[in-house]
């Protein structure tokens, strides 16, 4: 009998301790809210590094510093004209030397400090003492920045140049809490908790692995976003973040594939809505091109002749079709030419476009011959046969999906190359030892043409230029176009530059691919694209995070996390103590009754 | 008088091998063809000027001889400090790996005690009643799993059952909201954590099932066991009792093996699931190459190893006295 009462009631006891608890839980959650939290929940793939602007990486960071502080000036939602946001007004003057800034007198820090000309002028200081390269580009030239009073900021320049007025480098912080702080402690500050903010949200709550949690403020300059939360929900591979947006446990998500993107095209567009966004980015063939001892560069990639013979024997088309499922646009230069205003599309007649026999035709006049009859060409009299190195990162899927059609079409026309992949950081290490002869690799690019235009001078060798390519014609039309304020001169500058590019091909542009967005379409509402009419949805997109609002009724991301109800939980434990004891039992009257 | 000396002897050898894997983690983090100085500050665009470069080295104690950084290396390590993370910059590496330990500790740990209870009965009940149908079917069912690519499966069971009929999440260690508390947040990571665990459980129940199996088939073929039999002890005592405590042994180590894998995290698994656990944090770690970090989740999974086998050993020697004797 002993035997028998001791399993059945720790079973019991067990069974009641747990729905003492589902009645606990389950009184917590009825007790109702006062108001319903609106959550939007996004979907990343990758982790937050830091919220410390400073130590911004990729997309990741820069969204979430773009939620938390406001420019002083911003590109605006339809077509990207610069327009004020922190200011009340800005001017520049006659020689296009001092700029004067006024901000607006109804702004403050997420702690309920007003934001001054201090906060800006400190920030800036900073930036420029330190050299923050992320920043620093936004401040070129500066001769002085200056709080005058609170509000105004003046700002002189040793040459007369845009870049006070560009939109999206200026940052500013809040002095008294950063001013207190050394440099080494400012890169190594977290900025979180106690998150200090000047935009619509600030960051609560962070669970690196997890998830990073922003709540709006309620005293927000432009209105309080409709949002009253966005949860960055942390998914490690691109299939399992789409099937959260499947079953609707996420709100939004970046989609890092055409395969995946088809997928979710397939869905109920009145459930999930998708995007096709404009290209404002480029994948690249880089070459080789730096005059440095220390170079390990094929001498062939050094020759134009070369280049331009590959050039020919590309079939972007093709690319395009078959690595990006058409979604992509073949590619020419390195401006986008979603910016047609400065993009520069080659007419017909000095377009490169496919044509292996054109290419063979140029190596072969340029001497570069197949002496010795195995396929592969020689350098010029004989010699070493052009045997490249074509590196990738790992991390490039579609680079790494187009690395064997170049290698095909290469091969075509006499040139042998063996491909590698290897991690980011390995490849900054060759790429920066110049020990490589081609690499694939892409860029983003923002909408003023000074930055990557800026990556082709010669200056930038070591730090943002691909290919250490030097021309110095190159170099002064660049300086002249960062003079020159008036636009359309500016615009047939920088014309003539992409034509320089285009014909030296120290790089060639594969594609401009676009980028894919999917969201719940039964929930939300409100997005603006930015700009009209193909930007992008909601990744990065301040106006979209302003306007987005719930559609009524719908369910939210949270119910869809629920998962299985407690009952089930509760019946399963149930049955397993159940079992146990059952097992139990038996084999100790089977026990009692052979001991008897 | 023997037990004692068998575990100090045993104490020691771990001693020496700790302080092996600590030496080798030291020389193996120094040999590496990249420049910690360069990993730690490359990023596209950016250079470092020489000074900044030297300040760093000095930073890192880089610029000082091989044996004095060796000793420092030591004394830090002591005190479990291993410098600051590289792609968490601002938070200390133990902090980092504690972040990530408990949900990897919770999820592989549960699942590695589920396979061994469920695959060792399963190989007792089976390798007992050979060629019966609880034996044929255990077989194909574990073997069928265990010959399954982990991923494939948690694949598999992510469609069907969260996306498809929508019972578990698709992801995650618990829900991000912040209002859960007590009972209801265990049941939010119990269900979170329930898809990661069955496949786990699933794909390696085969192996403790058939290590259990062979073994008791061993033990059966014994003549002390015909002994026993015809002493007229009953079939339940003869497994119970003789067989199995006898074919356990071989398990043993096995078992101490996987639990002090349980460190390494799994994976694959917590990929597909979105497990935010210490083998994606070590995949993260060399992908960055943040070597600090590596190194930290190197030292930690070998100790939990070389504890484990430790904790074996022992075991071993109380249940088996023979082992003490050799």
């Amino acid at each position: 009998m002993r035997g028998l009462r001791t399993p059945l009631s720790i079973g019991v006891l067990i069974c009641s301790v747990m729905s003492i608890g589902v009645g606990v839980a389950g009184a917590q959650s009825a007790s109702p809210d006062a108001e319903e939290t609106v959550t939007f929940t996004v979907g990343v793939t990758g982790d937050l590094n830091s919220a410390n602007p400073f130590r911004q990486i990729d997309t990741t960071e820069s969204f979430l510093t773009t939620l938390m502080y406001d420019g002083i000036l911003r590109l605006g939602q339809e077509d990207y004209a610069t327009e004020p946001e922190l200011l009340e007004s800005w001017e520049t003057s006659e020689d296009g030397l001092t700029w004067t800034f006024v901000l607006r007198d109804d702004i403050t820090w997420s702690d309920g400090e007003p934001i001054t000309a201090d906060d800006f002028v400190w920030t800036a200081e900073f930036i420029m003492d330190n050299d923050i390269s992320s920043w620093s580009d936004g401040y070129r030239f500066t001769k002085n920045i200056e709080a005058v009073d609170e509000r105004t900021i003046v700002w002189t320049t040793t040459r007369t140049t845009l870049v006070p007025g560009l939109p999206g480098y200026s940052l500013i912080l809040p002095e008294h809490i950063w001013g207190t702080m050394t440099p080494k402690e400012i890169r190594n500050f977290r900025n979180f908790p106690d998150t200090v903010a000047s935009g619509p949200f600030h960051l609560v709550e962070w669970e690196p692995g997890e998830f990073w949690r922003l709540e709006a403020r309620d005293d927000y300059y432009q209105g309080q976003p409709q949002i009253d939360e966005i949860v960055f929900r942390v998914y490690n591979s691109p299939e399992s973040v789409v099937q959260a947006l499947i079953k609707g446990e996420i709100d939004h998500t970046v989609v890092p594939s055409a395969g995946l993107f088809e997928r979710l095209q397939a869905e109920d567009p009145d459930e999930i809505g998708t995007a096709v966004t404009s290209a404002e980015a480029f994948h690249q063939l880089s070459f080789n091109v730096v005059d440095d001892p220390s170079s390990t560069a094929h001498p062939a990639v050094l020759d134009a002749v070369v280049r331009e013979a590959v050039s020919w024997a590309l079939d972007k088309q093709t690319m395009v079709d078959r690595v990006m499922r058409g979604y992509a646009v073949p590619g020419t230069t390195p401006i986008v030419p979603l910016y047609d205003f400065w993009h520069w599309e080659p007419p017909a007649e000095e377009a490169v476009g496919f044509d292996p026999a054109e290419a063979n035709r140029m190596l072969d006049e340029a001497g570069y011959l197949d002496t010795d009859d195995d396929g592969v060409r020689e350098m010029p009299g004989g010699g070493e046969s052009l045997d490249w190195r074509l590196f990738l990162a790992t991390t490039d899927s579609d680079g790494i999906k187009a690395a064997p059609f170049v290698q095909g079409w290469l091969r075509d026309i006499g040139i042998e190359t063996s491909i590698r992949s290897m991690t980011d950081s390995k490849l900054y290490d060759q790429w920066y030892g110049f020990d490589w002869d081609l690499i694939v690799y892409s860029w983003g690019v923002g909408p003023d043409p000074d930055f990557i235009l800026s990556s082709f001078t010669s200056g930038q060798c070591g730090y943002w230029s691909d290919t250490c390519y030097s021309n110095p014609e190159y170099d002064r039309l660049y300086k002249e176009q960062q003079v020159t304020l008036d636009p359309d001169e500016r615009q047939a500058i920088v014309v003539e530059m992409q034509q320089m590019l285009y014909r030296d091909l120290p790089e060639i542009v594969l594609w401009y691919p676009n980028s894919f967005e999917a969201w719940r379409a039964d929930r939300w509402e409100g997005f603006l694209p930015w700009p009209e009419p193909d930007g992008v949805v909601f990744w990065g997109n301040p106006y979209s995070v302003l306007n987005a609002r719930p559609i009524v009724d719908a369910p939210t991301s949270a119910e869809a996390d629920s998962g299985l109800p407690a009952v089930i939980w509760i019946g399963g434990a149930a049955l397993v103590v159940g079992a146990i004891a059952g097992v139990v039992l038996m084999r100790r009257r089977r026990d009692e009754h052979y001991a008897a | 008088m023997g037990e004692w000396r068998y575990v100090g002897r045993k104490l020691l050898q771990a001693g020496v091998t700790l302080l092996f894997i600590i030496s080798v983690n030291f020389f193996l983090f120094r040999i590496m063809p990249s420049d910690p100085v360069r990993l730690l500050t490359r990023q596209r665009g950016v250079q470092l000027s020489p000074e900044a470069q030297a300040a760093l080295t000095h930073d890192l104690g880089l610029d000082r001889s091989l044996p004095s950084q060796f000793v420092k290396y030591l004394a830090d390590t002591l005190r479990l400090d291993f410098g600051d993370s590289f792609i968490y910059p601002g938070q200390s590496v133990v902090s980092v790996f504690a972040r990530f330990l408990w949900p990897t500790v919770l999820l592989v740990g549960t699942a590695t005690v589920l396979m061994i209870v469920i695959g060792l009965y399963l190989g007792i009940r089976g390798g007992w009643k050979r060629g019966r149908p609880l034996d044929v079917g255990s077989m194909g069912f574990s073997l069928l799993f265990y010959s399954m690519p982990d991923f494939w499966l948690a694949m598999i069971l992510l469609i069907v059952f969260s996306t498809a009929l929508g019972w578990f999440p698709s992801g995650g260690f618990e829900s991000p909201s912040s209002d859960l508390s007590g009972f209801s947040r265990v049941l939010d990571i119990a269900n979170h954590m329930f898809l990661p665990v069955l496949t786990l459980t699933l794909g390696y129940i085969g192996e403790y099932f058939l290590l259990m199996r062979s073994s008791l088939l061993d033990v059966l073929g014994e003549d002390y066991i015909t002994t026993v039999r015809a002493k007229g002890v009953r079939e339940d005592r003869v497994l119970w009792r003789h067989a199995v405590r006898n074919a356990l042994l071989p398990t043993i180590s096995v078992i101490a093996l996987s639990f002090g894998l349980v460190l390494g995290g799994a994976i694959t698994i917590e990929l597909v699931f979105s497990y935010p656990g210490l083998g994606l944090l070590l995949l993260q770690a060399v992908d960055s190459q943040d070597f600090l970090l590596m190194q930290a989740l190197f030292l930690f999974a070998s100790v939990a190893v070389l504890a484990s086998n430790l904790v074996a050993d022992l075991v071993y020697s109380w249940i088996d006295p023979r082992v003490r004797e050799a």
